[in-house]
């Protein structure tokens, strides 16, 4: 979907790049800004939404124009905020939470024609970045059009990197002048992208597929952390493989966008594993979330509690799920844990051995995988898995 | 989750990494052949920026890699996919 598909390189990606490139620098947020709205309509239409889904562009001009009244301390940015939550909340959580009122019963709110509105878990938190960071003084306003850009750059529209405004407008501005570099590594990164995606996370599925309650009742034992496995190796290369392409694109107009995966398998504590997993989203839900609830600078049982509860944000912003839900409390509870123990035993200055570095590693690599059993199955389903697994 | 030390690293930028080597494995040779390799694959994946070995700073050398690229790409393009994170 879109960024396996040759209308996204012919129609969106070459002409804008080239455009941007060749422009006059007050064009180049124009062009930004026209080819987002029309990447967003075109793939609204053929891809996710339909109709409706295109009409949503109107939330990004809404949003471009009510932003124009964010200042330092301003009560409209937390209307902004408020805003883009009751967004979020409307089209991605509507569902599940009139589910959870009505549980079995027949739910009468229930929003049959819903939709996602293309990049909305992504959009909305830059929305929310912008209006916070305002509010804090933190970002100059720019002008309209440059935050048009920003929030409609359409290599970063649909599943991120998470930009901050901050970052991305001096590069808006003075983007990189050497060409061929900027088009070598953003197509090398492109290419690697595509060949991540193809030759091994869709490969995977073969035997991701077989994550439902028949297979898992049927399957052997010993074949089942191998599903698992598959799964923790498909959406690494899955969504590394798309931040590529995103990546790239992005440099082709010569604008760098932060990283999203620094080998985050190869970390020795869930605790860096969160820092070079999904980097740009991490980020946010320390700025947005973890610290404005006080991060680590109160006692320890508040810092406890506030890993768990960002995790938990982290958790349902995957998915209007329970199982998105216990998965965030799976990683929330080992970083609790991990806290925990090195405020009670200082690490070493030295740092770890090698041997005892690749243990940690090893037993991170195992929690981190074992918990992508709750991000790909329901609840129901997770539980049965872990009961065969644990019990035959 | 305890702060983060390092700027966000943006892509390219190679000096701005948010890690290091792997964390306390000093300066052992598995691990600088392991920091080695790494960095051969960051560039040869189009992460990095920074100076490169000799023998890869070379036309062929990224005229055979993409051709491998596009080649596996068409070899497993055929399959009906999309991406996890979208959307979500």
């Amino acid at each position: 979907m879109i960024f396996n598909t040759i209308s996204y390189y012919l129609l969106f990606l070459i002409p804008a790049a080239i455009g941007f490139r060749f422009a006059r620098p007050n064009w180049r947020p124009w062009i930004c800004s026209l080819s987002g709205c029309a990447f967003f309509v075109f793939f609204s239409l053929t891809s996710v939404g339909g109709v409706p889904g295109a009409i949503c562009l109107s939330v990004f001009i809404w949003e471009a124009i009510f932003s124009r009244l964010y200042r330092k301390g301003s009560p409209f940015c937390w209307v902004g905020l408020a805003q883009s939550i009751v967004f979020l909340v409307v089209f991605k959580y509507w569902n599940f939470l009139t589910g959870l009122i009505y549980g079995q019963l027949r739910n009468p709110w229930h929003w049959s024609g819903a939709f996602l509105p293309l990049g909305i878990s992504f959009f909305t938190f830059e929305f929310i970045h912008y209006a916070m960071d305002r509010y804090r003084g933190k970002t100059e306003a720019g002008s309209a059009i440059e935050y048009m850009s920003f929030i409609l750059y359409f290599p970063t529209m649909v599943a991120g990197p998470i930009k901050r405004y901050q970052d991305f407008l001096p590069k808006l501005r003075n983007p990189e002048t050497a060409m061929s570099q900027d088009w070598q590594r953003g197509w090398t990164r492109i290419l690697v992208g595509l060949a991540k995606k193809f030759a091994v996370a869709d490969v995977m599925t073969a035997f991701t597929n077989h994550l439902n309650r028949a297979d898992i009742l049927a399957a052997s034992r010993g074949v089942l952390p191998l599903w698992v496995l598959a799964y923790g190796v498909k959406i690494y290369f899955d969504f590394s493989g798309y931040s590529d392409i995103a990546i790239g694109s992005a440099r082709l107009f010569g604008i760098k966008v932060p990283e999203n995966f620094d080998w985050p398998y190869f970390r020795t504590n869930i605790s860096t594993f969160w820092r070079h997993w999904h980097i740009s989203l991490s980020s946010w839900l320390m700025d947005y979330v973890f610290i404005p609830l006080g991060g680590s600078r109160v006692e320890p049982v508040r810092v406890y509690a506030n890993l768990l509860v960002t995790m938990l944000v982290s958790g349902l912003w995957h998915g209007a799920g329970l199982n998105f839900l216990a998965w965030g409390a799976w990683h929330g509870a080992l970083l609790v844990a991990h806290r925990a123990w090195t405020d009670w035993r200082k690490p070493a200055v030295a740092g770890l051995s090698f041997p005892r570095a690749a243990l940690c590693t090893a037993g991170t690599f195992l929690y981190v995988t074992a918990g992508w059993a709750f991000f790909c199955m329901d609840l129901p389903t997770a539980s049965l898995y872990f009961h065969r697994l644990l019990r035959g | 989750m305890p702060p983060i030390e390092a700027p966000v690293r943006t892509a390219g930028s190679g000096t701005e990494k948010v890690s290091g080597p792997p964390a306390g494995a000093g300066r052992s040779g598995v691990a600088l052949w392991l920091q080695k390799i790494r960095s051969v694959l960051e560039h040869m994946g189009g992460m990095d920026d920074r100076p490169i070995p000799r023998w890869m700073n070379h036309a062929l050398f990224w005229g055979v890699w993409w051709a491998a690229l596009i080649l596996v790409i068409l070899a497993f393009s055929g399959q009906t996919s999309k991406f996890i994170y979208i959307d979500f």
